[in-house]
């Protein structure tokens, strides 16, 4: 049965979300909006701010400013309410090392008020069956996150807060684990928040990306669009590449400009286009060697956004 | 109810560790040592044959007579500093494993008052505590039968059960703050390092005025360990009860308030 929160109403919201820990600023006026029955990505770089973020979702973490919503209640006014709707993966995969699987499980049905078959069902679906006898510290890590991310689903929760979900996980592992996060979206209608430093991950996974970088969420991205609108980089090689920076801001008014190598002009104005470029370096007498364009992908995408070098 | 589910999840995980079996080990061990003293005591000649010197045990035994209410009182003074050892250990353990193996942040995202979190760890460390207590009486029962002692009645048993298990709710009522440390701290170290502190400010201010209002003095002068003759009435038990009581609200506030950004 396909759930969702009241209708019209967002499956996470934050506006103007800051925490600061002294002077540090972790997260600055973050302004989230997570729709009902989506992946929602949340990528950033190491110390981007995406588990202080995860964990100000979850209520572990007290916002310095701003406001949360979760399946349309305040996390403030309903923590518990929305909690018990809700499962989780915070940063590493933890569990109690001289329980068994099939305890651990029983354990977090349990509290979370769940019927205990439903440790046998997660287990089924994460294919823990295996080593229901054994005790978590004798997992391995791959089978630890799957034994964290079992935990998270005893309570078939609407939301799935996950933070870098396939951790530790083998290949083999990461593709079953995106095919069962798809089939909860699809079959069930849970929403999944997932924050990862994976961009492959969360290329084949999200249908919108959040890109957080030093604490601010630069910017939102739908995955579909990404990939359809043939957003171009053009690469043009040239005898003389401060002539032709020059040309092309002053003739065609283009930014974002950057050197690529040494005769390398690498050109991501969204505006650009290979035939006027090509006309206008010509007319200006630059010899013009090469004229690549290059689709970009997400990768390119979140090393331009966080100021990175692209690849 | 929430709260007998977050017990029942509480006595699990102390059922399924080791440290709570090496705790009970380490008690036996405690009173099998004190039975060895009273052996020694008692067949010096056959100890002296084997390399045992009964007068070091006699001034470990501290004079206390040879026979069961002597043995109970040794039990006690060991019982008294020994068990504020122990409980220190114990809510340690209880409070500070969740911060060492990383899962306290799945306890307090869970959809319940964190405060039953709290109740519920040092509602089963004090029974964790009166089990060990039992079982030291019963160890003792067993090794002084076993050494020989005579005359055992059941007010000698009930003098030293109540005797032991005051001894038992003052520790608790102490060690609370030794678990606030290691919430705080998030980890063993440091209230480990607390606890030894609070020992030496036992034993220190427990020979000077002041013992009686200082909580960790309290339980030395109680059992005996510190000596005899300085009273410990209720003003001590205040002390100790307003020990308790802070120390669970400032884990309490420290649960509910407190950044978890382990």
């Amino acid at each position: 049965m396909k759930r969702a929160p009241a209708a019209g109403s967002p499956a996470i919201r934050t506006r103007g979300l800051c925490k600061s820990f002294g002077a540090v600023s972790a997260v600055v006026d973050v302004d989230l909006e997570v729709r009902p029955g989506e992946i929602y990505g949340f990528l950033g770089r190491n110390g981007a701010g995406k588990t202080t973020t995860i964990r100000m979702l979850l209520g572990l973490v007290r916002p310095t400013r701003g406001s949360i919503s979760i399946l349309g209640s305040s996390l403030s006014e309903d923590r518990r309410g929305v909690l018990s709707r809700t499962g989780y993966l915070v940063e590493t995969a933890s569990a109690y090392g001289n329980l068994t699987v099939r305890e651990n499980l029983r354990m977090q049905c349990s509290l979370m008020g769940a019927p205990r078959s439903a440790a046998d069902d997660v287990m089924g679906l994460l294919k823990l069956d295996q080593y229901a006898g054994r005790t978590a510290g004798r997992l391995s890590m791959g089978n630890k996150q799957r034994l964290s991310l079992a935990r998270a689903l005893v309570h078939s929760p609407e939301l799935l807060i996950l933070d870098e979900p396939v951790n530790g996980l083998d290949p083999a592992g990461i593709i079953e684990i995106r095919g069962l996060l798809r089939r909860l979206v699809d079959e069930k209608g849970v929403t999944v928040f997932m924050s990862s430093h994976l961009l492959a991950e969360v290329e084949h996974l999200a249908d919108r990306v959040g890109i957080v970088h030093d604490g601010t969420l630069v910017e939102e991205v739908d995955s579909r669009q990404l990939r359809d609108s043939g957003k171009l980089s053009i690469e043009v090689e040239v005898d003389d590449p401060s002539r032709a920076e020059s040309v092309l801001r002053s003739r065609l008014g283009l930014v974002g400009l950057s050197r690529a190598g040494k005769a390398v002009l690498r050109i991501t104005d969204l505006g650009a286009r290979p035939a006027p470029i090509a006309r206008a370096l010509v007319e200006a007498g630059i010899s013009l060697e090469r004229l690549v364009p290059r689709e970009e992908d997400l990768e390119q995408h979140f090393m331009r956004v966080t100021g990175g070098a692209a690849s | 109810m929430m709260f007998f589910r977050v017990l029942k999840a509480e006595s699990l995980k102390l059922k399924r560790s080791k440290v709570t079996w090496v705790t009970f080990v380490a008690y036996a061990a405690m009173v099998a040592i004190a039975g060895l003293f009273l052996w020694m005591m008692k067949n010096p000649a056959a100890a002296a044959s084997i390399g045992l010197l009964g007068q070091k045990a006699r001034l470990a035994f501290g004079g206390q007579p040879l026979d069961w209410p002597g043995f109970f009182v040794f039990l006690e003074e060991m019982g008294g500093l020994g068990g504020l050892i122990m409980c220190s250990i114990i809510v340690t353990y209880v409070f500070g494993r969740e911060y060492a193996e990383g899962t306290a942040k799945n306890i307090l995202a869970l959809p319940a008052p964190r405060s039953l979190f709290v109740l519920s760890k040092i509602a089963v460390s004090a029974a964790w505590f009166a089990l060990l207590t039992l079982w030291l009486v019963s160890v003792a029962l067993l090794t002084g039968a076993v050494v020989g002692l005579t005359g055992l009645t059941a007010a000698i048993v009930l003098a030293a059960l109540g005797k032991l298990f005051t001894l038992a709710g003052m520790s608790l009522g102490c060690s609370v703050l030794v678990a606030w440390v290691a919430v705080q701290t998030r980890g063993y170290f440091a209230p480990l390092g607390f606890s030894i502190g609070t020992l030496v400010v036992a034993s220190v201010l427990g020979h000077t005025g002041w013992g009686p209002w200082v909580p960790w003095s309290i339980l030395g002068l109680y059992s005996g360990a510190a000596g005899s003759g300085t009273d410990v009435g209720p003003g001590s038990a205040l002390v100790i009860l307003g020990t308790f009581l802070a120390g669970s609200a400032l884990i309490a506030w420290h649960e509910e308030r407190a950044d978890n950004v382990q």
